[in-house]
């Protein structure tokens, strides 16, 4: 589901796979096409009441039915209105916290189906979204009659999907939840597999669902298999086997990058209570809609200006600092910060077929305030991106831009040159000031107290 | 719930042979959940007797008395 639409009915590109239905996009609004082969399903999930439950429970996204209105509905068994998301995101953006709160949802929802004597036919981790801070299945015709199947159909994707990352970056490195990215239809479980430690044989619930699983696959990769059914107790056993697993599954301690960032800085504790003060400021002037804080650490200073956004994307490169990110936005029930894992020199790209099934982070929230704090130091002279290039980014994106300024001599600088040669001539006041005028004017500029950094708040030149 | 795991996998993994190059993720997830279910059904059954048989001992052995929820 993308942020923007044309005003005339217009199918979602991303949605093709599923002969149930398929989404639709009809004046800004998007629809869920209900087929006549989903009649059946969709009766029985309605008048058991294992939609409302669901919704009840906050599990499945709420949605209303409405009429059909185009001739390309004309057909449908029903049109559901879901609540509409504000911002789409995908699994290889979550922290492990977010990947195992999805994983741990679609096992309970595919729980309470199999008391309807239904379950879940797809257990795609791209069916769940964040709505409100918490994870909520948002595919409503997922659900099926287990007569139809006999055994869970989705057990394979559900284990590619969920618990092959969720056991990669558990048992090995946070980051490998990115491979999420490479294999759009989940981690294939013989990569898993032998990519993990063998000390993972030891435990159960991974030698049986994993790299067993994986040698399953293996030896019956051309063979015709009959189908014994299955009860609904004995798939809620294979269930819950799988719920006990990822509950059980947490990262071991890793080092990172940033996960104690502000434990570790040039600031005192008036300076960062100072610098709260004056980004709190800024922001109340601009009154933002939309603000992404890029190289976001914790979530400390969107924290500090939630009550002045409807919402705020948090990016980050750091795995753990999102999953500490999201535990806060748990912990306090905030609905309108959204922990998100990117790096603003790599993004997240179009991928699938087309390269559109899954849309570059860019096209699924525009912001109109972008937080840049503490950042620019390290884009510029980590990742050797210019300051003009960076001013002309964040100038196509956000008509607002708050931007910290870090000189040469401060000693977080010093430590990115402490190992290279330092070829950043043009890394100065004079430089950065000259960068930013051509897409920026300066509206405010307020140094740091207690530091030599300056904070800017700037707005886009009208063209 | 470790061990019951631990040996239903070391009886399915003696039944495992030979990989084959081609892969068609469907049948072997099938057969898998075949052979686990059943197991862990009857695994899960055992596991409410052996509690309703700890709680039976809890409630004869003195000075062990489990509270009750509710007590009426």
């Amino acid at each position: 589901m993308t942020a923007t639409a044309p005003s005339s009915f217009r199918r979602e590109v991303s949605s093709f796979r599923d002969p149930s239905g398929f989404l639709f996009w009809r004046d800004g609004s998007i629809y869920r096409y209900v087929a006549p082969a989903y009649a059946r399903q969709f009766d029985r999930a309605q008048a058991s009441g294992l939609y409302a439950e669901s919704i009840e429970a906050g599990r499945l996204l709420p949605f209303e039915l409405v009429e059909a209105t185009t001739p390309e509905t004309a057909e449908a068994v029903a049109i559901l209105k879901p609540r509409q998301l504000v911002t789409v995101t995908y699994p290889y953006e979550w922290s492990f916290g977010q990947l195992k709160d999805a994983a741990t949802l679609t096992l309970e929802l595919h729980l309470a189906a199999l008391k309807h004597d239904m379950l879940l036919k797809d257990a795609s981790a791209y069916n769940v979204q964040f709505v409100d801070g918490r994870a909520c299945f948002i595919d409503h015709l997922s659900f099926d009659l287990v007569s139809e199947h006999g055994l869970w159909p989705a057990y394979g994707q559900f284990c590619r999907h969920f618990l092959a990352p969720l056991a990669l970056m558990a048992e090995l490195d946070l980051t490998l939840g990115r491979l999420a990215q490479l294999y759009l239809d989940g981690i294939p479980l013989d990569v898993a597999s032998s990519l993990l430690p063998r000390r993972t044989w030891l435990r159960p619930g991974l030698a049986l669902h994993l790299h067993l699983h994986a040698r399953m696959i293996r030896k019956h990769s051309s063979s015709q298999v009959s189908v014994r059914s299955l009860s609904p107790s004995r798939l809620s056993a294979l269930a819950d086997s799988l719920l006990a697993l990822v509950r059980r599954l947490s990262p071991k301690h890793q080092a990172t990058e940033w996960g104690a960032y502000y434990a570790d800085t040039n600031y005192s504790d008036a300076a960062l209570e100072a610098k709260k003060h004056i980004v709190l400021d800024m922001v109340k002037r601009v009154a933002p809609k939309t603000v992404w804080d890029v190289g976001s650490n914790n979530g400390f200073f969107s924290h500090a200006v939630r009550d002045f956004s409807s919402q705020i994307i948090c990016m980050d490169i750091d795995f753990a600092a999102v999953d500490q990110n999201y535990e806060r936005c748990k912990r306090e029930r905030v609905k309108n910060v959204m922990p998100l894992v990117a790096d603003l020199s790599n993004p997240s790209p179009g991928i699938g077929f087309g390269n559109r099934e899954r849309l570059p982070l860019e096209e699924r929230s525009r912001p109109d305030l972008i937080m840049a704090l503490a950042l620019v130091h390290h884009l510029v002279i980590a990742r050797n991106i210019p300051f003009g290039q960076l001013a002309r980014y964040f100038a196509a994106r956000s008509e607002y831009l708050i931007i910290e300024y870090v000189p040469k001599s401060d000693s977080q600088v010093q430590r990115l040159l402490l190992n290279r040669k330092d070829v950043f001539d043009d890394y100065s006041e004079a430089g950065f000031r000259s960068a930013y005028s051509l897409h920026f004017d300066v509206i405010d500029e307020r140094p740091i107290p207690s530091s030599q950094r300056t904070l800017f708040l700037m707005r886009r030149k009208s063209s | 719930m470790g061990f019951r795991l631990f040996a239903i996998f070391i009886a399915i993994l003696a039944m495992t042979n030979t990989a084959h190059a081609y892969i068609d993720p469907g049948a072997g997830s099938f057969v898998l959940q075949m052979m686990l279910a059943g197991a862990l059904a009857v695994g899960a059954t055992v596991k409410v007797f052996w509690y309703r048989i700890k709680e039976g001992m809890r409630r004869i052995l003195p000075g062990r008395q489990r509270v009750q929820d509710d007590p009426k």
